[in-house]
């Protein structure tokens, strides 16, 4: 690793309690770069969302994972609840992908983008207050949207609530489990140039979760791919696309439809795939 | 032209304020208009709120317009009378985005598929039970799977029974709202594929709803862009690529994520 690593997956592997032999993790380890952006692409059932969970120990009680996580030097997976409270939404952030199930209807986005702040600094309100709505300017939301409900905000308003909720503790590391995907294009790339600013400015490392290669090739510095819960190939993301080395990276790439002409489309030949795979 | 629609509009009436007192309109459509040949595919582009879903209801003849005008191989259909409703129906058939709530759990497939023969009255069980066996396979599946129900299938396969049936009664107009955006890119690659060939071997005409510009790119002739409810561009496919008419246009090509 050329540059300082962040965070440090060793051997991670996750199955569900009662079914020890389905691993849908099995055995994936990489790190993270240091203030760079790093996609896991895949497709659904890859286990991408999983191990961007089991990071933050957000997994459901069914399942269960091994291995390793240092994250700052700490180990994350011998952590209690309490110590992982106050790691998580301060020094690790998350966003999810449907900006409208994470926020709760009931009360003004202000006052939950200000819960955040508060459940781990001692302020009075009006400095909450402040902050707040200075969290709201820099994602691009005027202050006064602060008394708002999230009825009253558009998807890509939502979505940016949750980005200054997630940005309001400075993490070091963010998080992002599609953020987009539940968006229209043109929001989508309001969005992504949104948590590409933010991630210059502060210098956070960003573990970007998403299907489309499109994405990965706007955002991303280093790219894993994933495939029935194990990473088949990685490295940096601009180079992959163009010269993707793994037969499943290949594959998935010429699924694509291209804008630029009306290529045949090449669907997956899984039997095929599988004995290239063994190949290997 | 095979298929007309002229100046049609539709207007929502949103209720509001204390005891619904006061209404503001909401423009679906206004004033849009296009034609389309046979064998041909159109998409209809557009973010959520343009109007593509109200449109394609129309023309399924879901939902009556305020005024305007549809015309398919020259039979109004806006007009039609009742007893001939069933008639077009058999023309225009649709297949919608999730796989998953569009099929019914408790028929198998053989029923699923069967069920729109049976309404049209189109044959002996026998006639029906081959006709059956004839599109599954046209889909890419097999007899063994009409014995099996709905769930236990992929989303990916569901897809395709979909397609089956709304093929099977051999209609001239699909539409197709938004028919690959819950599908993995290899998955849909599968179904983009398969449409395209079916286009190809039945003569098909599709409406292709999507607000996904690179399958546009693949998959359609002419597209026409929403906004608003307005029309704001019409045209050939790789015309409109190179050369938008307008702003709006060239800001939907633009925030096409990546450069594939």
């Amino acid at each position: 690793m050329p540059t300082e690593s962040i965070l440090t997956v060793n051997h991670l592997t996750i199955n569900p309690i009662k079914q020890v032999e389905n691993k849908l993790v099995n055995d994936v380890s990489f790190h993270l770069p240091k203030a760079k952006i790093t996609c896991i692409v895949g497709e659904s059932g890859s286990g991408k969302s999983l191990t961007a969970l089991s990071i933050v120990k957000l997994l459901s009680s069914q399942l269960e994972s091994l291995g390793e996580i240092i994250f700052n030097q700490k180990k994350l997976h011998e952590l209690n609840d309490k110590q992982l409270r106050s790691i998580r939404g301060s020094e690790i952030a998350m966003i999810f992908q449907d900006p409208m199930t994470s926020l709760n209807p009931v009360f003004t986005v202000g006052y939950q983008v200000s819960e955040a702040l508060l459940a781990h600094h001692k302020l009075t309100k009006n400095e909450a207050r402040k902050l707040t709505e200075k969290a709201f300017t820099d994602v691009g939301i005027p202050a006064d949207r602060y008394d708002n409900y999230p009825d009253e905000l558009s998807g890509g308003q939502r979505q940016r609530v949750m980005i200054a909720m997630a940005m309001i503790n400075k993490p070091k590391l963010l998080i992002a489990d599609e953020p987009t995907t539940a968006l229209d294009v043109t929001v989508q790339k309001q969005v992504l140039d949104l948590i590409n600013n933010l991630q210059k400015k502060h210098q956070m490392t960003v573990l970007f979760i998403t299907h489309d290669f499109g994405v990965v090739e706007d955002i991303a510095d280093q790219v894993l791919v994933m495939y029935r819960g194990k990473i088949v190939e990685q490295g940096v993301a601009k180079s992959i696309i163009k010269n993707p080395k793994h037969p499943y990276t290949k594959a998935l790439l010429k699924c694509i439809p291209s804008i630029h002409s009306k290529k045949t489309l090449q669907p997956i030949d899984y039997l095929k795939l599988e004995r290239e795979m063994a190949k290997l | 032209m095979y298929l007309s629609v002229k100046n049609l509009s539709k207007t929502y009436l949103k209720r509001s304020g204390f005891l619904n007192t006061k209404t503001s309109a909401i423009h679906a459509l206004q004033d849009v208009s296009f034609e389309l040949e046979k064998g041909k595919c159109l998409a209809i582009v557009g973010e959520s709120g343009s109007g593509k879903s109200t449109l394609a209801k129309i023309i399924m003849k879901l939902l009556e317009p305020d005024s305007g005008s549809i015309h398919i191989s020259k039979q109004d259909v806006l007009n039609i009378s009742k007893q001939k409703i069933k008639a077009y129906r058999k023309k225009i058939q649709m297949i919608f985005q999730d796989p998953f709530s569009s099929l019914n759990p408790k028929f198998t497939i053989t029923q699923i598929l069967a069920e729109p023969l049976e309404i049209h009255k189109t044959g002996t069980p026998n006639q029906i039970k081959a006709k059956v066996s004839k599109f599954i396979k046209l889909v890419g599946l097999s007899d063994e799977d009409l014995k099996r129900y709905p769930h236990q299938f992929s989303g990916g396969q569901r897809q395709r029974i979909c397609i089956a049936r709304a093929l099977i009664i051999e209609p001239d107009i699909i539409v197709c709202d938004e028919p690959v955006s819950a599908l993995d890119v290899s998955i849909q690659a599968q179904i983009l594929e398969l449409l395209k060939e079916l286009q190809k071997k039945l003569n098909l005409t599709y409406l292709f709803i999507t607000h996904d510009l690179r399958v546009v790119k693949y998959i359609a002739d002419e597209m026409i862009v929403l906004q608003n409810g307005n029309l704001v561009e019409l045209g050939a496919v790789n015309k409109v690529f190179k050369n938008p008419k307008t702003k709006y246009t060239q800001t939907l090509i633009n925030s096409i994520p990546g450069s594939i």
